[in-house]
């Protein structure tokens, strides 16, 4: 290997690459750091722990660690499948929808999941007709793990087929050519093919249990599930410790960098672009059978509480509620709300990863010393910000308006946007980060003997082969924040409704009927963000 | 010997007015037979239409006159070969030519696992991960795996266009093995016309989805 | 170009609304159902603005308890004058942040089960009982005490709140305290077995209820009522409990940094007015503090508890701790 000549403009170019999203990284982390700092320091008290603390942890443990393992085995199970079956009417909405169930908001789910799964659910009035009394034990264990399995698992399902769609053709020949079985195939083409992002996804998996709040409280059945979230929004509101809730946050935030520090050691690189055509042959009929079994199964469990939120939101007024100028502002103010965090977590996300790249590139910053240690800084920040508890956060920005100059209702864009971008920044590098690699590793020389930079690099190189991804950030982004009920109630401000917090005030003043309807127009919106902002983001071909 | 009888494939993509490709080709056991040609004349899709990735619309294809069409691509007695991607990289070897086996591997089949990566002389990189072999390396790993799928037909799709010269060069008898030691029939695609005059006892040309023997 | 007119919008919300300068403002931090187009808020805002040459500004925290942290964090530079909503169990912890003055007002027309008030820093607008909740329909049959339920058989389900972030959910634990004492430990552990589940809110836990998924939820004795006015549905009945029924008394109170005291007290005192107490039934879906000349619309019921339950606030927040403590054991063994 003859080393390329270096440009001489090469060290400031590399830093133009690195620099913004270095200063962006740091910025966010100093921004985290300084609103716990506030936030402790606004009241006396010392940082201690409650006695229960320890306990709680335990259990959480074992919650997370449970819905973990569960999710992921659903995850691999449907990705497997839908691999296989790729023609059939209705995978489209299937795909999206094991997308979509991530970012709605948790009651909205929960109440779906009832209607299927409770005690006058559609599951219990199957066994009733059948002759039998048996109920799925929703209340309990077994109900937080549904509920998880149903937020996590089909997240997995669909970033893992993304993985098993990038197997290269030549493999599936391969494999095909050589007559292996089912399992020799999964063995051996497969599971490599997704074995590298599963400590990432598992990581994310288990801190979004980990620090679930409304889900092990509502399908718990006793406070036994608890985990530190209720715990620190005990002490911020109940006892008003500011300390003490601060020390909790401190304590699940170093207990999750444990766990992503774990991760990141057994994090394989696994650089993938999707293949753009998925040749597939005829498989036996009894595993043909499993496949659509397991497809059916997946289509049952995914779409039946979206099913119910349907039917329950088809008995609104509808029509009532789309002309009533309240909910039309919590429309707009959502959409836009959701539309600028989108973009923002776009900018974010692409200066971040192309310092991550810079800093990993053999022809950028790869080779030097401090490099590995800066770019696993900036991963494990960013994943870390699942961890933060958005009521921390909250509390955090909320003093620090009152430092500010300015209206606290400007202030209140402000943190729902950083708090939105935080939310999916995690989300958004692992979507980014294997292909930007790829590009780079791919075409980083060409580039440089072509000397392209800039913008011109970015529209030649980086756009055509992220484009795609970055469609899947957008989306995901923007529908995380539509759906997010987030720190905006903290602020209190009458200008600033979104869409889940109207429909959380409706339930919270009997007018469950109202958001019923509220909980469609939200599906019905998300869902079609999710199938259209992706499309703008594709290569329209002539 | 394989037959190719006026064996027809239409690309998917293909324009309305191109007619489809007939494939009709006759190849001994034992023999070499090189195919060249343009990009895009439709070598990469006789290579498939043979192994059976592919299905003709109509056509016969036979191996002593024992009909393919009917069996699927895990079930015909050929073997594929491309460029690149011919391992899985997580496994060693070894593992990788056991692929080749059918049924329980046991010593006897690991042992012979080992003696075709010593004939493709690899016998020193057994337990090696395929992901630190060099290219010609890997390529010679996946041809160990057809000597023990005992494949009587032996696809290669550009098999050493990755390589470098010298490595192209070593392989060259390898390949020529498989017709001579094993009695297989060889058929090669390459734009190389090094490859076709080092080791081809035919040369044939395909353009525009017909082949001829090349002057 | 797609996006630029959302950005349009949001940069537009951004400058935000500017407030007619010459009038001054009161601004009362609530608890967002209060405040929501259809809570009492709008309705007050009006009747108090048609004479008081003033602007009237709600603005709504998620809870009630959500606007005092509110208030706490913001110190002195506070722009509420007045925070509402909050209930006697939590008073005492706002008390004791020493930001509250007097009310001012003329407490004389309270009607309160408790009888005479003599608070004068927190004032009392409106007030409902803590209740189990069924539907006659599904459950025709009910315990008539906290000993009944528990002596039921196992799948009589109640879903409750969390004492932790929840009013009605602390109320709970305030009421098996107050009609138990030292007993109550091993009522909450007999309880423990009926108990479906624990929810975050009164929201989540009546959400439940109305899907069929439990027989009795723990709400309010006014929740039948908005059943009966707001939607014609005869279905819901709250149980009448023979150790009597915790009362949730809600008050308002004047911040000692206010601006302009004269109109707050001014406030304050429009609180226990008929228009405004005549507002509340139908838009809060609770009793009004007052006996109004209208009175009571039909659809509340003549039927209040027979027994009322009221602890003091000192002793709810010398104890609140160690009692939620002991809830968390029993309920999680």
């Amino acid at each position: 290997m003859q080393r390329p000549p270096l440009h001489s403009a090469w060290p400031s170019r590399a830093a133009a690459n690195a620099l913004p999203g270095l200063l962006l990284a740091a910025g966010l982390l100093l921004l985290v750091s300084a609103l716990l700092i506030l936030l402790a320091s606004s009241q006396p008290g010392t940082l201690h722990l409650p006695n229960r603390a320890w306990q709680t942890v335990r259990m959480s443990l074992l919650q997370a660690g449970l819905s973990t393992l569960l999710s992921l085995s659903f995850g691999v199970t449907v990705a497997w499948a839908l691999s296989h079956r790729r023609q059939f009417l209705g995978r489209s909405l299937l795909l999206s929808v094991l997308s979509v169930s991530l970012v709605l908001p948790t009651l909205v789910i929960v109440l779906g999941l009832v209607s299927v799964f409770g005690r006058a659910g559609w599951l219990g009035q199957l066994f009733s007709a059948l002759g039998s009394d048996a109920r799925f034990p929703l209340y309990g264990l077994g109900g937080i793990l549904l509920a998880h399995v149903y937020f996590n698992g089909a997240f997995a399902a669909r970033q893992l087929l993304t993985q098993l769609e990038a197997i290269p053709a030549e493999k599936r020949k391969l494999v095909h050519s050589l007559g292996l079985s089912p399992w020799q195939r999964f063995k051996v083409m497969e599971w490599p093919a997704i074995a590298g992002s599963l400590p990432t996804l598992a990581t994310t998996v288990f801190l979004l249990c980990f620090t679930s709040f409304a889900i092990v409280l509502v399908l718990g059945g006793s406070p036994r599930y608890n985990t530190l979230e209720v715990a620190i929004y005990e002490a911020l509101k109940l006892d008003f410790a500011p300390a003490r809730a601060v020390a909790l946050a401190l304590l699940q935030l170093s207990l999750c960098a444990l766990l992503v520090l774990l991760s990141n050691l057994l994090r394989s690189h696994s650089a993938q672009i999707s293949s753009v055509d998925v040749p597939h042959w005829p498989e036996p009929p009894r595993v043909t059978a499993v496949q659509w079994s397991i497809v059916l199964f997946a289509a049952a469990v995914t779409l039946t509480p979206l099913l119910a939120i349907t039917v329950d939101g088809l008995q609104a007024e509808l029509g009532r509620l789309i002309a009533d100028p309240p909910v039309q502002r919590a429309v707009l103010t959502s959409l836009s709300l959701a539309a600028v965090s989108a973009l923002c977590v776009l900018l974010c996300s692409v200066f971040i990863v192309r310092t991550q790249v810079a800093l990993s590139a053999p022809r950028q910053w790869g080779e030097c010393r401090f490099a590995p240690a800066l770019r696993a800084g900036i991963g494990f920040s960013a994943t870390l910000y699942l961890a933060v508890p958005s009521l921390v956060l909250g509390l955090g920005f909320f003093l620090a308006a009152r430092q500010l100059p300015g209206q606290l209702s400007q202030w209140a864009w402000a943190a729902l946007l950083v708090a939105n971008v935080l939310m999916a920044l995690p989300f958004a590098l692992a979507l980014l980060l294997p292909p930007a690699q790829k590009a780079a590793l791919r075409y980083d020389r060409l580039a440089d003997s072509l000397d392209l930079r800039g913008w011109q690099r970015w529209r030649v190189v980086e756009w055509p082969l992220l484009r795609r991804s970055l469609g899947q950030v957008a989306a995901l982004s923007f529908c995380l924040s539509l759906g997010d009920l987030g720190v905006i109630a903290l602020f209190g401000t009458a200008d600033l409704v979104t869409l889940p917090w109207l429909l959380y005030q409706k339930i919270g003043s009997y007018r469950t009927a109202d958001a019923a309807g509220l909980a469609l127009i939200l599906l019905a919106l998300t869902l079609i963000v999710f199938n259209t902002i992706p499309r703008l983001f594709h290569r329209k071909y002539p | 010997m394989l037959v190719l009888e006026k064996l027809s494939y239409r690309h998917p993509q293909a324009l309305a007015e191109t007619p489809p490709w007939r494939f009709s080709l006759r190849a001994e056991a034992a023999t070499v037979t090189s195919i060249s040609g343009v990009s895009g004349g439709g070598k990469s899709t006789l290579m498939e239409l043979i192994a059976g990735l592919l299905q003709p619309t109509s056509g016969a294809l036979s191996w002593n006159d024992q009909d393919l069409l009917p069996l699927s691509a895990g079930t015909r007695p050929i073997s594929l070969l491309f460029q690149q991607h011919n391992l899985f990289e997580h496994l060693s070897a070894v593992d990788n030519v056991l692929l080749g086996h059918k049924g329980k591997v046991d010593n006897a089949a690991r042992q012979a696992a080992e003696q075709a990566l010593a004939d493709m002389g690899l016998a020193a990189h057994v337990q090696a991960r395929a992901d630190r072999l060099s290219g010609g390396q890997q390529q010679r790993v996946a041809l160990a795996r057809t000597l023990l799928r005992r494949s009587k037909v032996v696809l290669l799709d550009e098999p050493f266009s990755a390589l470098d010269d010298d490595t192209r060069r070593n392989a060259w008898p390898l390949v020529r093995a498989l017709a001579d030691d094993h009695g297989c029939c060889v058929l090669m695609v390459t734009h190389d016309q090094r490859d076709c005059d080092a080791v081809a006892d035919r040369q044939l040309l395909l353009s525009e989805g017909q082949l001829a023997v090349r002057a | 170009m797609r996006l630029a007119t959302p950005l349009a919008l949001s940069l537009a919300a951004l400058l935000g609304t500017a407030h007619a300068a010459d009038k001054p403002v009161l601004t009362v931090y609530t608890y967002d159902a209060f405040a929501a187009s259809w809570g009492p808020a709008p309705a007050i805002e009006a009747a108090f603005e048609a004479d008081c040459n003033c602007d009237v500004v709600f603005v709504a925290a998620d809870s009630s308890i959500g606007a005092l942290r509110k208030v706490q964090l913001e110190g002195d530079e506070t722009a509420a004058d007045i925070v509402l909503g909050l209930d006697t169990n939590i008073a005492e912890a706002a008390r004791a942040t020493g930001l509250f003055a007097e009310h001012g007002a003329d407490t004389s027309a309270l009607a309160l089960p408790t009888g005479e008030w003599t608070d004068t820093t927190f004032l009392p607008f409106d007030y409902s009982y803590f209740a189990f909740v069924y539907n006659s329909e599904l459950t025709p049959e009910v315990p008539n005490s906290f000993e009944a339920l528990a002596a039921l058989p196992e799948d009589f389900k109640i879903i409750i709140q969390d004492p932790r972030s929840s009013t009605p959910g602390l109320g709970l634990v305030l009421w098996l305290q107050e009609a138990y004492g030292e007993r109550a430990d091993g009522l909450w552990e007999a309880l423990a077995p009926h108990v479906l589940t624990v929810t975050k809110g009164w929201s989540d836990a009546y959400g439940l209820f109305l899907k069929g998924e439990a027989d009795m939820v723990l709400s309010y004795t006014t929740s039948p009522a908005y059943h009966r006015i707001a939607e014609e549905d005869l279905r819901f009945q709250w149980a009448e409990f023979e150790e009597g029924h915790y009362l949730q008394i809600e008050v308002a109170s004047v911040l000692k940094s206010s601006k302009q005291p004269e109109l707050a007290q001014q406030f304050m005192q429009f609180l226990l007015s008929d228009t405004v107490q005549d507002i509340i039934p139908t838009t809060n879906w609770t009793y009004p503090a007052t006996q109004t000349t209208t009175g009571l619309p039909e659809g509340f019921g003549d039927a209040t508890p027979k027994t009322t339950l009221l602890m003091d606030g000192v002793e709810v927040e010398k104890n609140r701790a160690a009692w939620i403590e002991t809830w968390q054991d029993k309920l999680s063994q």
